[in-house]
């Protein structure tokens, strides 16, 4: 089998579904299984069929499976994924991650909304046609604001532009029946054309450069191979083609569209057949091309940035989770091979014993990289010591912080050596079954995982008698339903188990009863992916790098308000600001930066003035903020502290499992107060509620997401108690928080129309060749008039 | 009984044995794992539950049973996690007050409902008016009087004059009238009185007090009524030949028939109360010698012109009678004083209700605690009805009119009329307001329902009011009793949750009715429920009990 065949995920046809066939909810049985671990892939079947759970095959279910009632309803009304309403055709999914929340993400389902007249309370339009969801964070953050169609994923969009992106999906589902990937190439080549196509980079239209790659590779040709390789990390330009001439420099070209693609190969490769390449680069030419705006899908965010080729002189980074990035092929196994894969592996089924690995690993000084940074040696060491014949390894894949990727890419980019550190770690510890614990959102990873399961499997890196050394290990992927609150150890394995993901009560831990009660071992992705490298390189070379307790390095989701995003790894102890300038490239548009998320809802702000703060689990949580799983969400000026703390709060609450009183109804309570006052609404003695309530959430929660949920709100007024307290006397400064301000159009306006065409509401009357006026209460602060005015005329003012 | 909770199907609490401990300055020894909860009640320290029950797994949703450890300053829920060595546990410190408090004000913020209904609770005297009425209803007319006379001195004189703020309270009146819950409490009171032996409430064990009542007005019999009741020995000093005092001359035969004054007289007679009358203060007996024959005295002499009290030794002001505003303490010790002695007062309702606080104050003053009066028990209020609500109240009651016979005020109901006009009750008082361990703990802990109050309130729902078991989501803390019980006892649907987040509820598997949903377990799980989510359509306790002390 080619495991490179699905790299580009096919929107899938949607058919409208009248008629409900048991029968096929049998089959579904039959595939899957009737025991209650079973039940989540079971739902997960029943919504592929109908997109929705009719309520006859959950009858069913209870009638032809050993699940019982209650667990068919607690579950399915758990998990976000599922839903228990009809869909539409096609169902658009607006990420409201936090990346995309400060890039206007959230105006986006609203405008979908208002386009399609979808009533409020209602998913669906009249003609049955699209319905509107919201989606936690589809994980392509730095291409914010993301919205997925069925299967395909447009970044960068903007309000005005939604009506073209239906119409454009509509178009290319047409054309879309039929596609194939096989790699062009014939002969002998002369060089590679690497592109990946990773979520981001699909996102971002990677799959159309593929075809056109492909396409004029055969139509011209071309001695060249096209690669795909793992992420480079350097998303924000997806996505990025990469030019390697065997013997010659590497060139980069960033955000390609289809358009270009013939330019880009002319550059370097002659088509066959003439004797000579070109000799000279004609920038010229590229650059025109790159700046042709003629070529304007919806899909594209037109930016004024030239990227050309990348070539970047100073990288701070260093790689070690990410070890080869932008080179190896991430479903390529020989590819994996050729570069020191499972060396690692083999040296500890075949040299160490497990309690030299435990050690090797604490020397290292590894801290979980999920977020609580406990020792990973030591966490291994209870697993090891804990009493059982059987025991289970999991990795947890649940990156639910929205505004972060990092699991998602190392998933997607490095799948052969996140399942190499699992089968070091199961080895060491005694585990032979694990399991994979993936989101629902991100089925490009696993799908890799899958393939490259199978290929280990075929050749005895996974499996029955690993290597030959009699070691066995069984791995599974386990797709979540969306839940971030099963990120939390427990809530995971009650997700694996077929329940509600509710976090219980711990001692004991999973180390001494974990899955089924057996003593489980769980490691986050980056973890697992970090142990080949450390064994391979020794302890001491990878605690070499770091500061304080903080040892080794850590990969960085940057996103938000920074010219270079992407997926980032560098050394414990750098600071945030050089992360920021050194290899985000500063804040664009000549913004000033605010501060720096970090941690998702779960941390907190670390404002400008503490930039210089490390990045290290100490030196974070001084500062308010914690270290988390690596979302790093750069904000400007423009951004609203108070409209951050009330988004955070809102996912939390949304998020919250709905166990502990205090999780449950404190987070709701703040959350409410935080409406207030991003309405101006708000009262004098707020904040000090806030403060009581965040107390009293914090210390009464019984997992880490009620206990951390205040803390965005908490650091949000310790730094910028300014802004909070301006909000309630009705004041946004940063101009964002709706209710607070009014869009005005200034005497430069000369009677274009554009904006009068653009406004979804009617709110600006047409009145050619004259200033125009917007009609104050029709107005939905869209953005979309200031979008589209080409002369600036539009303003935002307090209200 | 099982010390070690089971927690997740073949989880483990993995200590091993031997550890000491201290609870609450009890020196423990134990050499079997078990919970902080179940090593407490070994040493008879009663730690707070809601969402743990005996006999089945814990949950740890509620919070309420936080408990400190002070050697290591953690806080740990005390229902699942286990001793361990060393631990010197503290269950009442002020901290763990404070935490406990607030975990009952986030509860009662999302708590719908009202704990008593709105009709006993504006009662100035509190009498539990929505049981009487089913009570009535049901034909258990000597129940009915009963729970007339736990609350409610001379109710057959009281009714005929009551400005009745009841029925003022009363929620039908949102949907057409009221119910006449004043004639309905007359028609009982009354029904009593013509009978040859009348109903005498039980009253406490005797305290072998003494007190000395001056005045058989309104005041003086209800003062004298509540003295009793507590378990005193009342004496009511009259200085006319015949007793009733300003009720003879204010009323006439119409609006006061003899026999119902006589009636009354005779109540009291039964429970013991001595009665002197053509005794006047300052001339056949002196206030002290009344103080030297008396543990207390109360003055409930009505309107007493300055000079005569003056010459009774007590101090005045140009207003009247001097005394402490709550507790009606005069200036001289032991000495207290009530009703228009005080202050001129027209209003019976407000007359019984002095004498209700006043005998409270003479208890206290009695039993050497400090004088408080009554203070009320939490009380949980649902608050102005939502658009919609009140047809869900009323689709539990018979939706005729009120039943008005010609002449009511001269013959009041007749049976079969109070009967008919019993079934307009809506049932609005919590099934549980006796037992609800939310009320009890709120109550200890001093929470307030308006801590955190939410931007809204959800809509009250009431599903299967008029069948065996009740369920009303809005007082559901979500606990996952019901869930837990349904699935231990292999119920076919059962319980689950439904939804997470705020919104997450209790609710049947698969959307099946509540009846299907508890086909084998209802009385289990009722019994389980710890706030009045889940009920028995009625389900009356005598006393309120704590859940956990001992008996």
């Amino acid at each position: 089998m080619n495991h490179e065949d699905a790299l580009i995920t096919k929107p899938s046809t949607r058919m409208p579904v009248d008629e409900i066939d048991l029968s096929e909810v049998d089959a579904m049985v039959a595939r899957i299984g009737r025991r209650a671990e079973d039940l989540i892939p079971l739902l997960q079947a029943i919504q592929h069929r109908y997109h929705w759970l009719p309520p006859a095959t959950l009858e069913h279910l209870a009638k032809v499976t050993d699940i019982t009632p209650d667990a068919i309803t607690g579950v399915s009304t758990f998990y976000s994924q599922f839903r228990h309403y009809p869909v539409g055709k096609h169902v658009i999914q607006t990420c409201i991650g936090t990346a995309c929340h400060v890039s206007g993400g959230t105006l986006m389902d609203d405008t979908f909304r208002s386009h399609l007249k979808i009533k409020p309370g209602e998913h669906t339009d009249a003609d049955g046609l699209f319905t509107c969801e919201q989606v936690a964070c589809l994980g392509c953050c730095m291409l914010a604001p993301v919205v997925q169609i069925d299967d395909v994923i447009y970044g960068n969009v903007e309000p005005h532009g939604l009506p073209k992106l239906l119409d454009d999906f509509l178009a290319t589902e047409k054309s879309e029946t039929e596609k194939d990937h096989d790699d062009p190439s014939t002969g002998e080549s002369v060089g590679d054309v690497r592109l990946c196509v990773c979520s981001s980079c699909d996102a971002g239209g990677a799959g159309e450069v593929y075809r056109e790659l492909k396409n004029t590779i055969e139509e011209l040709k071309l001695p060249v191979q096209i690669k795909n390789v793992g992420c480079t990390g350097y998303a924000y330009q997806a996505p990025l083609v990469e030019v390697a001439v065997y013997n010659e420099n590497r060139h980069r070209y960033g955000r390609v569209k289809p358009g270009d693609v013939r330019s880009i190969l002319l550059n370097h490769f002659r088509p066959a057949g003439l004797l000579t390449r070109a000799g000279a680069r004609i920038y010229g030419l590229l650059d025109h091309l790159l700046t042709d705006e003629a070529w304007q899908p919806p899909t594209r965010f037109h930016k004024d940035v030239r990227a050309g080729a990348d070539v970047r002189t100073k990288d701070p980074q260093v790689r070690i989770t990410t070890e080869h990035a932008g080179k190896l092929n991430p479903v390529n196994i020989e590819d994996y091979i050729k570069h020191d894969g499972f060396q690692a592996l083999e040296r500890c089924l075949k040299e160490l014993k497990p309690e030299e690995i435990i050690t090797e690993i604490s020397e290292s000084e590894l801290r979980g990289r999920g977020g609580a940074g406990f020792p990973t040696g030591t966490k291994w060491g209870f697993a090891r010591d804990a009493k059982g014949d059987k025991k289970y390894i999991i990795c947890n894949g649940d990156e639910g912080d929205p505004g972060a990727f990092m699991d998602r890419m190392i998933l997607e980019s490095f799948p052969f050596r996140v399942l190499e550190g699992m089968a070091i770690a199961a080895h060491s510890v005694g585990a032979d079954e694990g399991f994979l614990y993936i989101r629902a959102e991100y089925p490009l990873a696993t799908e890799r995982i899958n393939n490259a399961i199978a290929i280990c499997e075929e050749r005895g890196y996974l499996g029955t008698d690993i290597l030959g050394t009699g070691m066995n290990l069984n791995l599974r992927v386990i797709e979540g339903a969306g839940a971030f609150v099963c990120g939390e150890e427990t809530a995971l394995m009650s997700a694996i188990e077929g329940g509600r993901g509710m976090p219980r009560f711990r001692p004991p831990f999973p180390a001494q009863s974990g899955l089924w009660g057996k003593p489980t071992l769980i490691n986050n992705v980056e973890t697992l992916a970090t142990i080949s490298w450390i064994i391979r390189n020794g302890a001491e070379k990878f605690s070499a790098y770091g500061s304080g307790k903080s040892r080794g390095t850590k990969t960085f989701a940057l996103a938000g308000k920074v010219n270079r995003g992407g997926l980032i790894e560098v050394p414990m102890g750098m600071t945030i600001r050089e992360i920021v300038h050194d290899i985000g490239g500063g804040i664009p548009n000549g913004r000033k930066l605010k501060g720096v998320l970090l941690g998702g809802p779960s941390g907190g702000c670390v404002p400008a003035s503490l930039c210089d703060t490390p990045v290290d689990f100490e030196e974070i949580k001084a500062v308010g903020a914690i270290m988390g799983s690596g979302g790093m969400v750069v904000l400007d000026d423009t951004d609203c502290m108070v409209d951050i703390a009330r988004y955070f709060m809102e996912f939390t609450q949304d998020e919250s499992c709905g166990k502990c009183t205090h999780c449950r109804i404190g987070t709701k309570r703040m959350k409410e107060i935080l409406d207030r006052l991003c309405v101006g609404k708000g009262r004098k003695g707020d904040l000090e509620k806030l403060d009581s309530l965040g107390g009293i959430t914090i210390d009464g929660s019984l997992c880490g997401l009620g206990a951390t949920a205040p803390n965005p709100v908490i650091s949000g007024i310790r730094y910028f108690r300014e802004e909070f307290e301006a909000h309630i006397n009705g004041e946004c400064s940063s101009k964002k928080c709706i209710s607070l301000i009014r869009y005005d159009i200034t005497d430069t306006c000369f009677g274009c129309t554009r904006c009068s065409q653009h406004c979804p509401t009617d709110a600006i009357p047409m009145n050619p060749y004259h200033h125009h006026v917007i009609e104050d209460p029709l107005c939905t602060r869209c953005d979309i008039c200031l979008q589209v005015c080409p002369v600036d005329a539009i303003h935002i003012v307090a209200k | 009984m099982r010390h070690l909770p089971a927690g997740l199907p073949g989880r483990r609490h993995p200590y091993c044995c031997q550890v000491k401990l201290t609870i609450d300055n009890h020196e423990l020894e134990l050499d079997e794992p078990m919970t902080i909860f179940h090593a407490a009640q070994k040493v008879g320290v009663d730690i707070p539950v809601m969402c743990y029950k005996e006999g089945y797994d814990y949950f740890t949703s509620c919070m309420i049973c936080e408990v400190k450890d002070k050697a290591t300053g953690r806080v740990h829920p005390a229902c699942s996690a286990a001793v361990t060595d060393g631990m010197e546990i503290d269950t009442q410190c002020e901290e763990i007050r404070e935490r406990r408090k607030a975990t009952l004000e986030l509860l009662l913020s999302e708590h719908i409902g009202d704990c008593e209904a709105p009709c006993q609770r504006l009662c100035a005297i509190h009498s539990e008016v929505p049981r009487m009425i089913r009570e009535i209803k049901d034909n258990q007319m000597d129940d009915a009087i009963a729970t007339i006379r736990k609350d409610m001195a001379i109710p057959a004189i009281l009714e005929r004059f009551c400005n009745a703020p009841c029925e003022k309270g009363c929620r039908r009146s949102a949907h057409d009238e009221p119910v006449a819950i004043r004639h309905l409490t007359r028609h009982a009171a009354e029904w009593d009185l013509k009978r040859e032996n009348p109903y005498i409430p039980p009253t406490k064990d005797t305290t072998g007090k003494k007190i000395a009542i001056i005045g058989s007005g309104a005041t003086g019999l209800a003062t004298a009524y509540y003295l009793a009741m507590a378990g005193h020995a009342p004496t009511i000093f009259e200085q006319n030949a015949k007793l009733g005092g300003r009720l003879l001359t204010e009323h006439d035969e119409e609006q006061l028939p003899p026999w119902v004054l006589e009636g009354e007289i005779k109540v009291l007679f039964g429970m013991g109360i001595e009665f002197k009358t053509n005794v006047r203060i300052g001339e056949e007996i002196t206030l002290s010698q009344l103080q030297e024959q008396f543990d207390s005295v109360c003055l409930a002499c009505g309107q007493t012109e300055n000079a005569t009290l003056e010459s009774w030794g007590l101090e005045v002001t140009d207003k009247g009678l001097k005394a402490t505003p709550k507790t009606g303490l005069t200036s001289i010790d032991g000495v207290f004083a009530t009703g228009s002695v005080l202050k001129p007062q027209p209003a019976m309702l407000k007359l019984v209700l002095g004498a209700k606080g006043i005998a409270e104050c003479i208890s206290q003053f009695l039993h050497g605690v400090p004088i408080t009066g009554i203070i009320e028990m939490y009380n949980h209020m649902m608050g102005r009805l939502q658009e919609g609500e009140i047809d869900i109240f009323v689709s539990g009651a018979s939706p005729i009119p009120q039943v008005k016979p010609e002449n009511l005020e001269a013959n009041g109901f007749e049976k079969t009329e109070a009967a008919e006009e019993t079934t307009r009750c809506m049932h609005c008082d919590c099934r549980a307001k006796d037992h609800c361990d939310l009320r009890i703990y709120s109550d200890e802990y001093g929470a307030k329902q308006a801590e955190f109050k939410g931007e809204t309130r959800a809509k009250h729902e009431h599903i299967n009011q008029n069948a065996g078991a009740v369920y009303e989501p809005g007082k559901c803390i979500k606990c996952g009793l019901c869930v837990r019980v349904t699935q231990d006892e292999g119920e076919e649907f059962g319980f689950t949750f439904v939804g997470r987040g705020f919104d997450v509820k209790a609710g049947v598997s698969l959307n099946q009715t509540l009846d299907r949903g508890l086909e084998k377990v209802a009385e289990k799980v009722i019994e389980a429920c710890p706030t009045g989510a889940l009920e028995e359509n009625e389900k009356y306790q005598p006393e309120l009990t704590k859940p956990n002390s001992k008996p």
